[in-house]
């Protein structure tokens, strides 16, 4: 059915994220979008005491959150940090009523158990979704990083809720100005080997 | 730390990748600082797999409200959140359809969102905003159906409301409102309003960009009076 095809695409190639709310919504109705939703990462959803955020990130957006993720990864291996992406991960508490799915998460070490991550990043491509800060907040992210108009900001969790912080408190260390400086609109893998090649550099290796 | 400037010799000379690989890529990812990011568009997230019962759940939950609005076709529900333009313009061509009819003594209904509903054919839709002509109204469904096409993107509503018999379609796209009527095999673009005979839709579109609604009715008051 030719107007099914249409169905499935989003138009023209949209530049921003797309953001719709639900509110009135059960716990029940929630895992049960997440049902509908599936194995996919989108729409990313989040829910909040009620109210569910559906996102459909653009595709800047999405290559924005891979590229951040490959340069913390080469950041790990020059510095033998060991790591686990997991992504997408959907962080839940019925109890606290809250649901949320960063853009990447990281755990770090080498724990076998893994409740949370020790890191989570979003990016912001387009200004108005919810602030995900409390639902981070109440899943016990210790560390969370925004990505905003080129911009990568630090969040650490104390016992009041997140503080902006001016260096990574999971990868002491790690210097996000400069790797926000290596994530441009015409980035390609070539970034990576010019991060990789810095921090060498720096190291002395 | 400095950032050195990006010239065409420079450009040519020197793999902005690797030459000066942290400078270059400052300036290039400059590019997202004075970006814009509040959004325009209208926005759109859509959900397979669907059942009827699912999506008759996803009406409840939204209830009264207009936004966002649920578009459902066999198994594929797409919920839609206009921008603030496409909101207002769908609101305004409403005020202006009524200062027509009320000039032209049109009996004249609008109930802004409408939800049509199909379980046998597994369809719904909800247009920006629904017109009853006469006196009584059409008892289950619009004669006129508007839709602001503000962004690409979304479902293709025209077999949709061919399925609920909607008459003819208005839809408002980049200044102008393009009329289609219902035939035997589907729609069709047509030049006039066959529901409103009369209507020029030209002028009422030359008034929607008025500063404030009650300038807007008002002038078209004037003009219809001429």
């Amino acid at each position: 059915m030719l107007h099914a095809r249409k169905l499935a695409s989003r138009g023209d190639d949209p530049k921003e994220d797309h953001f719709v709310y639900l509110d009135g919504v059960s716990w029940a109705d929630y895992e049960r979008l997440m049902k509908l939703r599936g194995e996919g990462s989108v729409p990313r959803l989040a829910y909040e005491q009620g109210v569910v955020e559906l996102m459909s990130p653009s595709r800047e957006h999405e290559s924005i959150k891979s590229w951040i993720g490959r340069l913390v990864e080469v950041w790990c291996d020059v510095h033998d940090v060991e790591f686990r992406p997991v992504g997408s991960w959907t962080l839940k508490n019925k109890r606290k009523k809250t649901g949320v799915e960063p853009d990447e998460c990281y755990v770090f070490g080498d724990r076998r158990v893994m409740r949370r991550p020790d890191l989570a990043i979003e990016v912001v491509w387009t200004s108005g979704g919810l602030d995900k800060r409390d639902l981070y907040r109440r899943i016990g992210v210790p560390e969370l990083w925004f990505w905003r108009r080129g911009r990568i900001s630090i969040h650490g969790l104390r016992p009041s809720g997140y503080v902006e912080v001016q260096k990574s408190e999971m990868l002491p260390g790690i210097n996000l100005v400069e790797l926000a400086s290596f994530v441009h609109p015409r980035m390609t893998s070539r970034a990576l080997r010019a991060y990789r090649a810095t921090l060498r550099k720096r190291k002395g290796a | 730390m400095s950032v050195a400037p990006i010239t065409g010799a420079h450009m040519g000379r020197v793999d902005p990748h690797f030459g000066d690989a942290y400078t270059s890529s400052v300036v290039l990812a400059d590019d997202f600082a004075a970006r814009d990011d509040e959004p325009k568009e209208d926005h759109f997230v859509c959900l397979h797999g669907v059942s009827w019962s699912d999506y008759e759940r996803f009406l409840k939950v939204r209830g009264d409200r207009s936004l966002p609005r649920l578009a459902y076709e066999q198994g594929v529900l797409e919920l839609m959140s206009p921008s603030q333009r496409h909101e207002e313009l769908s609101r305004w061509i409403g005020y202006l359809v009524l200062v027509w009819c009320e000039q032209h003594e049109v009996p004249f209904s609008t109930s802004g969102s409408w939800t049509l509903k199909s379980k046998r054919k597994k369809t719904g839709v909800e247009p920006d905003d629904g017109f009853r002509f006469g006196d009584p109204p059409h008892p289950k469904r619009p004669d006129v159906i508007v839709e602001v096409i503000w962004t690409s993107g979304g479902i293709d509503k025209h077999e949709l409301y061919r399925r609920f018999g909607v008459p003819e379609i208005w839809f408002w796209r980049r200044g102008r409102i393009s009329v289609h009527a219902l035939g035997p095999r589907g729609y069709k673009e047509v030049p006039r309003s066959r529901v409103l005979p009369g209507i020029d839709l030209d002028q009422l579109v030359s008034f929607l960009d008025r500063p404030t609604t009650s300038q807007a009715t008002r002038e078209y008051r004037a003009a219809l009076r001429k």
